[in-house]
């Protein structure tokens, strides 16, 4: 992880993420701003619980508040995320949480952050138990703050940051500054007392409150009732109140303006917004709104932007004058703009120049990309429409986002492009073919792209990692199953044909699939030759999900062929590998949890194995998994089987069943089908809840010759046994049975079916 | 709201959104397809929606955007094929 400031240097090719150190620093506390002493008391008094909320719309001064807090020393040691979209990507998520919190607390996470430097994995197995270890061992308290909580939206990160807070050690608090309430168990912690709250009503400005920033804190000179008016009228909102300030500086009839602005209908920032604009000198005006394309401020990037000079000096005196600007750190670097006055910025320029907005965003993309900024620069090229430039950018660095875990970014910028637009570039389709196939797009979506990578004219640059566009489209197809096995298969004799293991990293994974698709069609002999080649050849570190399916198949192949003992040490290398790589949560290595519990259930340890063949399942739950969900389900019906719980395996075996007619080719699951519900049927008889279901093999022995008219003697002869042996299971036999004669067991055996001939048979013998 | 297929309606379902204040048309562009219309110290937006994913783009413009959310209504069910 590279760590920079937030001017990333000339890209050396690397192409890996970079850590925005502006993130991790909250906001300086800017001159002109009041401080809300009462405000900050509340908030150092609500700390005492695990999690605090801070919850309410944009503009009422959530972030300013926190600032100040912690710049005034609240909070005690106190590390700081600016959240925004990108961190919805897990990884990068608890890196910055990660980061922020070795800021105050330089030892914790060390193990975490190696953890999350690799491919995309499992939060809550692999990297948080060591963060919260490292956190228990803090010595004093501190807290994490999460600002603009409300961007974040992947339910992966809701998930994990619940399992932190559930395990949190004491002394360690949270607040979340957000818009809107997030979708955490709130109304669980609220019980148990471990969150509190600090929401709209305490957020409006009180009257004194108000007093204080415009008349103290912005110099006006306002009478307590034009104060009290605009209080109303802004009903305590920070932003109403701030811009009616600016509005109302160098006003000679301050009152009268309030008082017309106090009987007006229109929206609070719609009214202040136009009249602060209108009143800048129109060099100003032009500045604001041509720089509000930006996420993210700086001298040289605005002036690149506008195609001026002297934006940096421009900037240091926004900041002073207090315009909207809100410094990102200590040095003046960086700034953004307030978030509500950026938005309105935006749309003002929109309803001006909405020509120019394009042009705006295609600069601020060119600087980026050669700042090495490779997340901002698709942002602005995509919202330049600058299809072509997104698309390359897409199509390059792609490779290097996800092996690092980071396949959720990749997936962003796939979302911020129009259909369209992918559809007409076969690299970028390429990416996002893959991409969804292995977070949960459909066959259909999945078919469509690759489509796209078939056509023979395009002669454009290729996705990183991948030598050609034949050979992509196959490596797909045969990597994403679906529902076809015989397709895969082809599929991947295809892929493996079109390259070679030196040209392209995914060759490895080709092959593996080969292995994969021809043991799933039923030739196990032509299966082994290519996996056993990927397990020899290749480094788990470097191609983590070829060996690993090589492995789990591998085991699969040894159990089919009795070799119980070298099944279990395959799928056991196997899962060790998977957790090392940190990859045991992706979907492409449910096989090798698959294939250790299918060993597991073979060596009758049933609880392991229910726990590993339930986690295959879950990772299996996607569209392009189902042929081997439908594998899962028959391991898990023949589980249940060995334990006996019948009704369980039933139900599980009809899912098979139903998932299996569903699927277009489903190789050789349809003959694993046919053999698991043979299994079933001879384990139970016709009537599972009558009694004589439970008659050994002995027993039934026993049984058909007591249908006979030999006598007990004769039958303990005729089967070698004591006669004593043979009177203890005939009565066994009748206890079983629910009978107390001969006669009653013949004709109840018959009626249960366990022999054969009809109840009203004459029972021929006499009862000895 | 009718669905057919992955890509959403079967003909777009138009809301009326109503947020306190009256907007001038400055935010017309930020609601695009839509149509604002003020009375009485609200404004109603109004037009065609796509899909779920786009109602919830165009509520996340107004939260955005610092505007109080007072209704969410279907105005207009697309007409069923026979």
């Amino acid at each position: 992880m590279v760590r920079v400031d937030h001017h990333p240097p000339d890209p050396t090719g690397s192409g890996s993420p970079v850590l925005v150190w502006s993130k991790l620093v909250p906001p300086a506390p800017r001159a002109g701003l009041i401080t809300r002493a009462g405000l900050q008391s509340l908030l150092q008094a609500r700390l005492e619980a695990k999690l605090c909320l801070l919850d309410a719309p944009a503009g009422f001064g959530k972030t300013t508040l926190l600032a100040q807090w912690q710049a005034g020393g609240g909070g005690g040691r106190v590390a700081w995320v600016s959240l925004d979209e990108g961190d919805n990507d897990p990884t990068r998520f608890w890196v910055y949480v990660v980061e922020a919190l070795r800021t105050v607390e330089p030892g914790v996470g060390t193990a975490a952050l190696q953890a999350l430097g690799r491919t995309s994995l499992d939060h809550e197995r692999v990297v948080l138990p060591s963060l919260l270890n490292d956190l228990s061992a803090v010595a004093s308290s501190l807290v994490l703050v999460l600002d603009d909580y409300h961007l974040i939206t992947n339910p992966t990160c809701h998930q994990s940051l619940t399992f932190f807070l559930d395990h949190l050690p004491v002394g360690v608090h949270v607040v979340l500054a957000t818009r809107v309430d997030p979708p955490l168990p709130l109304a669980r912690m609220r019980a148990r007392q471990e969150l509190t709250e600090l929401r709209v009503a305490e957020l409006q400005f009180t009257g004194e409150e108000a007093v204080a920033l415009l008349n103290a804190a912005m110099g006006l000179r306002l009478t307590a009732g034009d104060v009290e008016r605009l209080t109303e009228r802004t009903e305590g909102w920070a932003a109403g109140l701030y811009l009616a300030g600016l509005s109302l500086r160098g006003r000679e009839d301050p009152s009268a303006f309030i008082a017309s602005f106090h009987g007006d209908n229109r929206h609070v920032a719609d009214y202040l917004a136009a009249d602060v604009l209108a009143r800048q000198p129109s060099e100003i005006t032009r500045f604001l709104l041509r720089s509000s394309v930006l996420r993210r401020l700086s001298g040289p990037l605005c002036d690149a932007v506008l195609e001026a000079e002297g934006s940096t000096e421009r900037l240091e005196e926004f900041e002073r004058s207090n315009l909207f600007l809100v410094p990102l750190d200590d040095r003046r670097e960086w700034y953004r703009y307030h978030q509500l006055f950026g938005e309105l910025l935006h749309m003002e320029l929109a309803s001006r120049e909405p020509a120019l907005l394009a042009t705006l965003h295609r600069r601020a993309a060119a600087w980026h990309r050669t700042a090495g900024d490779v997340d901002e620069a698709i942002y602005h090229a995509a919202a330049a429409g600058d299809i072509g430039e997104a698309g390359e950018l897409i199509a390059s660095h792609w490779l290097a986002y996800w092996r690092r875990g980071r396949g959720a970014t990749v997936a962003r910028w796939l979302g911020g492009l129009p259909e369209e637009a992918i559809a007409a570039d076969p690299a970028v389709a390429f990416v996002a073919a893959w991409i969804g196939g292995f977070s949960g797009a459909s066959k259909q979506d999945c078919e469509r792209w690759l489509t796209v990578m078939e056509d023979p004219s395009w002669k454009g640059r290729l996705p990183a990692g991948i030598r050609s566009l034949a050979f992509g489209a196959a490596l797909a197809r045969a990597a994403a199953l679906f529902d076809d096995v015989g397709r895969a298969a082809r599929a991947a004799r295809r892929a493996v044909e079109l390259a070679g293991p030196q040209s392209s990293p995914f060759w490895w994974m080709a092959q593996a699939a080969l292995g994969h698709a021809l043991y799933l069609s039923g030739r196990p002999a032509e299966a082994r030759p290519p996996l056993e080649e990927v397990v020899a050849r290749v480094s788990a570190a470097e191609q983590p999900y070829a060996v690993l399916t090589g492995l789990a198949v591998l085991s699969l192949l040894a159990g089919d062929e009795g070799d119980d003992q070298t099944a279990t040490s395959l799928a056991a290398r196997a899962v060790t590998i998977a957790d090392a790589q940190g990859v045991s949560a992706e979907p492409l290595c449910g096989i090798v949890h698959m294939a250790l519990g299918r060993a597991m259930t073979r060596q009758s340890d049933h609880n392991q194995a229910q726990e590993q063949l339930e986690w295959a399942l879950q990772l299996f739950g996607i569209d392009s998994m189902a042929v081997h969900r439908a594998h899962v389900l028959l391991l898990l019906t023949v589980l249940h089987h060995g334990r006996r719980d019948l009704p369980g395996a039933r139900a599980l075996l009809r899912r098979a069943k139903e998932l299996v007619k569903r699927l277009a080719d489903p190789g050789v699951l349809p003959a694993l089908l046919d053999q698991t519900t043979q299994m079933l049927g001879a384990a139970a008889p016709r009537q599972p809840d009558r009694p004589g279901t439970s008659l050994s093999e002995r027993e039934l022995v026993v049984l058909r010759l007591l249908a006979t008219r030999l006598s007990t003697p004769e039958i303990s002869q005729e089967l070698h046994v004591s006669v004593n042996t043979v009177r203890t299971q005939v009565r066994a036999i009748y206890r079983k049975l629910a009978v107390s004669s001969r006669t009653e067991a013949v004709t109840q055996a018959r009626q249960l079916g366990l022999l054969p001939g009809s109840a009203h048979d004459a029972a021929t013998i006499s009862s000895r | 709201m009718k669905r057919r297929g992955s890509s959403g309606a079967l003909g777009p379902t138009v809301y009326r959104i109503v947020v306190r204040g009256e907007l001038s048309q400055r935010y017309t562009p930020a609601f695009e397809g839509m149509t604002l219309a003020t009375g009485e110290g609200q404004t109603a937006i109004i037009g065609p929606v796509t899909d779920q994913a786009h109602l919830h783009g165009l509520l996340n413009r107004v939260s955005d955007l610092g505007l109080e959310l007072l209704s969410v209504n279907v105005m207009l069910e697309p007409a069923s094929s026979a």
